[in-house]
């Protein structure tokens, strides 16, 4: 396991060394989609804007939201929500794509830009349950750790207010990235020449599991700065809102946002070469 | 072909969704828009009055502009379109309608009550029909009257807003009571600003009629049970307490009938108490019950007041340290409540006094005016100093006493020039000059007094008063002037033949 922790290590610097903007693309389309709504969103004093991010916003909750200051208290769950469709969706096409670009210089007789179309074909199903189900996952998580029983044990041990808050936040993100380690590997699998939906899924989460806790370590690692913008948001967001200045919580988003792109990016890209690496030394 | 098939129906999907959102999303802006200018103002608000000392008269007026700017903020009529669209411009239109409310409370602050007429003004004139707004712009009017001195109009006011709106029922779930039901209490507590207890009592009067006339139409039950409570007070007021006790019977029976008015149950028993102290002044079982309530019911807003009854009647019952204890009570318990903290600690001061401790008394006093500024108490607290050395003989001590009284006098009316307690203020700085014999500042005080609150009744005697003076001291033409200006002012004063002729004496 120590071997495979190097060597996913030297995976995540080599993708954080030759970043470059091409293979970025398909995620910056993604973020780009994000960063339209969040600005709409925090635009819901125009008829546009309202129109537009209030109208989804209307959608999920109904009229209640869409009062200021207390529409920026919902809006995390917004994008969050945004977020997440546009994963699934979009993502189902751009990861791939993203993958493909970061793995033909590694191998180019294996991912020739002529079958890019055919390649993304392939991958978009089991991306897209992957997501779904990874998305699930998070959720049902979520569900759980919010019961009254679960949240009062963490009180009953952490105490203070904030030190339970915080309690809270961090085991939902810890666990949130743990599930996304599993899937992680999917998309990569799912580039593969000649993978099915099956072959696709169930190889990637193989792998995920074969390599669990190098992977976990790397995620959290390269997510650190989004997640430390998360736990501002969760902890303190309420407090953002009504005593310092709501539009705060909108510049954290966009910051979060760019910053997690940037990870998820980073994530995929050192899994992708780690992959790659892995079935160079079988073969 | 294809890209140009693609684009547009990109546009036609766009159109599409941003349409799907429109119907509303213009009112819905405008409200969004109109709840963010009302967050700054308030935000401004905040921080001007964080700090210990409170904004001028131009920060005052600032933080009114703050809130004027809320309507620039939509777009009248409110009231326009589908009715979904006239629902959220009805909530953006309250919305404003409270923004102008804060900004007349800020004009009248800022002693500009004629800016806050015309706040109330511009309600009336975009109120589009709505109840709420019209009720908003005439509380703000009535207040403003209030705050001019003009308490006949103001009160007629009132007495049209109770003819004109009807009382709105708790929202469910609640015993939260409109504030129109308020309004007699209101129209009382004026006269009595003002010195007019036999006015106050008409009032209560009146209002006592009002809320029996609520009750020949049928009402919710919770709506049925406020109005009897406000029937229940006005009697205890007007000390019937026949009619009281078949009140507190009937809204006995409604809250037995209906468990959801169960948060009545406070309320009835201190009437009850009440009705018991009224019907026997002097039984302990009375003073027991109020104070039992306020001891069980510490957070009800009836609980100072309960345990204040307690202490008077304890006090009228000569059983002093028992009251003396009660009232140092309620000010230890209560010491934000501007009722009764006040008046407990002024009959603190004096029970003090009565069991010798004459220092303690004197400080207690002296307290008065720095806790609660703006208060009946502490209008009272500096003189009562001065007459309590006086009754003990010590004639050097209550003029040192006096001078000082007029230095807090004068210093309360710097502090706000608009307090209804301004003039009797003034009229108290009036009596302690002229008690000193400090002729010449008397009558620049009645001056004063003349030219910033010219109807009111305390000017009435500062006139005879200034009249008497300046006549004593050669100065007949300033006294006929006085007199000139009585007559003028107070045309229905009963004195007013009296003054003609003290007048017409003067000008032979």
């Amino acid at each position: 396991m120590a071997r495979d922790t190097r060597t996913i290590r030297a995976a995540a610097l080599e993708a954080l060394g030759s970043f470059r903007f091409h293979e970025f693309a398909p995620f910056a389309w993604i973020l780009a989609a994000e960063l339209v709504v969040l600005f709409l969103a925090m635009n819901l004093g125009t008829a546009w804007g309202m129109a537009s991010a209030g109208w989804l916003a209307n959608r999920m909750t109904g009229d209640r939201v869409l009062h200021y200051p207390i529409f920026y208290a919902f809006l995390p769950t917004l994008m969050t929500n945004v977020e997440a469709v546009l994963y699934a969706f979009a993502g189902s096409v751009l990861i791939p794509l993203a993958l493909i670009r970061v793995l033909r210089p590694i191998d180019p007789a294996a991912f020739p830009a002529t079958a890019t179309g055919a390649r993304l074909k392939q991958a978009f199903f089991a991306v897209l349950v992957a997501a779904v189900l990874c998305e699930a996952l998070i959720l049902g998580w979520q569900f759980v750790l919010n019961q009254p029983a679960v949240l009062k044990a963490i009180r009953a041990v952490l105490r203070s207010g904030f030190a339970s808050s915080m309690g809270v936040t961090v085991l939902g993100m810890l666990v949130g990235y743990a599930i996304w380690s599993l899937f992680v590997y999917i998309p990569v699998t799912a580039v593969q020449p000649g993978r099915g939906f099956g072959s696709a899924f169930g190889g990637g989460l193989r792998e995920g599991l074969a390599n669990f806790f190098p992977t976990f370590l790397v995620v959290i690692g390269l997510s650190l700065p989004a997640a430390a913008i998360l736990l501002v948001l969760q902890v303190m967001g309420s407090f953002l809102v009504t005593q310092i200045r709501p539009e705060i919580i909108g510049v954290l988003i966009g910051l979060y946002a760019i910053l997690s792109m940037l990870a998820t990016f980073f994530i995929y890209s050192a899994a992708a070469r780690f992959y790659q690496a892995r079935q160079a030394e079988a073969s | 072909m294809t890209t140009r098939a693609d684009v547009r129906l990109l546009l036609l999907l766009t159109t599409a969704v941003i349409a799907a959102g429109c119907g509303t999303a213009d009112r819905r802006a405008e409200r969004y828009r109109v709840e963010q200018a009302i967050y700054q103002a308030k935000k401004a608000e905040t921080e001007a009055f964080l700090g210990r000392s409170h904004p001028d008269s131009v920060g005052l007026l600032r933080l009114r502009g703050d809130y004027l700017r809320v309507r620039d903020a939509a777009h009248p009529p409110f009231l326009r379109g589908s009715d979904r669209e006239k629902r959220i411009g009805r909530e953006a239109l309250q919305l404003v309608a409270a923004a102008q409310t804060q900004a007349a409370r800020f004009a009248s602050m800022a002693n500009r009550p004629d800016l806050a007429l015309e706040d109330g003004r511009w309600m009336e004139q975009h109120a589009e029909g709505d109840t709420m707004t019209l009720r908003q712009a005439d509380f703000v009017a009535a207040g403003t009257l209030r705050a001019l001195g003009r308490t006949n109009e103001a009160v007629e006011r009132m007495r049209a807003m109770l003819r004109r709106y009807e009382p709105v029922p708790p929202p469910k779930g609640t015993s939260q009571e409109d504030e129109i039901l308020g309004v007699p209490e209101l129209m009382a507590q004026l006269r009595r600003e003002r010195g007019d207890e036999a006015g106050a009592q008409r009032e209560l009067d009146y209002g006592n009629g009002y809320f029996k006339g609520l009750l020949e139409k049928p009402r919710e039950p919770m709506l049925e049970a406020l109005i009897r409570a406000r029937i229940v007070r006005t009697d205890l007021e007007l000390r019937r307490s026949p009619d009281a006790l078949e009140q507190v019977t009937a809204l006995e029976k409604l809250v037995a009938a209906h468990p959801d008015l169960k948060a009545l149950t406070p309320e009835l028993r201190y009437s009850r108490a009440k009705i018991e102290l009224m019907s026997h002044p002097t039984d302990p079982r009375g003073i027991a019950m109020l104070d039992a309530f306020a001891r069980e019911f510490p957070k009800h807003n009836l609980a100072p007041r309960a345990l204040f009854d307690a202490a008077v009647y304890r006090e009228g019952n000569k059983q002093f340290p028992a009251a003396l204890a009660t009232y140092r009570e309620v000010v230890a318990l209560y010491p934000r409540n501007l009722d009764v903290a006040p008046a407990a600690l002024f009959r603190e001061a004096m029970l003090e006094e009565q069991t010798g401790a004459w220092d303690q008394a004197k400080a207690t006093l002296e307290s008065i005016p720095v806790k609660y500024p703006r208060t009946q108490a502490a209008v009272e607290a500096p003189i009562t100093i001065a007459t309590r050395y006086a009754a003990r003989g010590d004639q050097a001590a209550a003029a040192a006493a006096l001078a000082r009284a007029i230095t807090v006098y004068e210093s309360m009316i710097v502090t706000d020039s608009t307090s209804v307690f301004a003039p009797l203020c003034r009229y108290n700085i009036i009596r302690g000059h002229l008690v000193l014999k400090q002729w010449d500042k008397a009558l620049a005080a009645v001056d004063d007094m003349a030219a910033h609150h010219p109807r009111n009744p305390y000017t009435a005697q500062a006139l005879v008063d200034g009249a008497r003076v300046a006549a004593a001291n050669g100065q007949r033409d300033r006294a006929a002037g006085y007199l000139q200006l009585f007559l003028e002012n107070f045309p229905n004063s009963p004195a007013l033949a009296e003054v003609r002729q003290q007048k017409d004496a003067l000008m032979r």
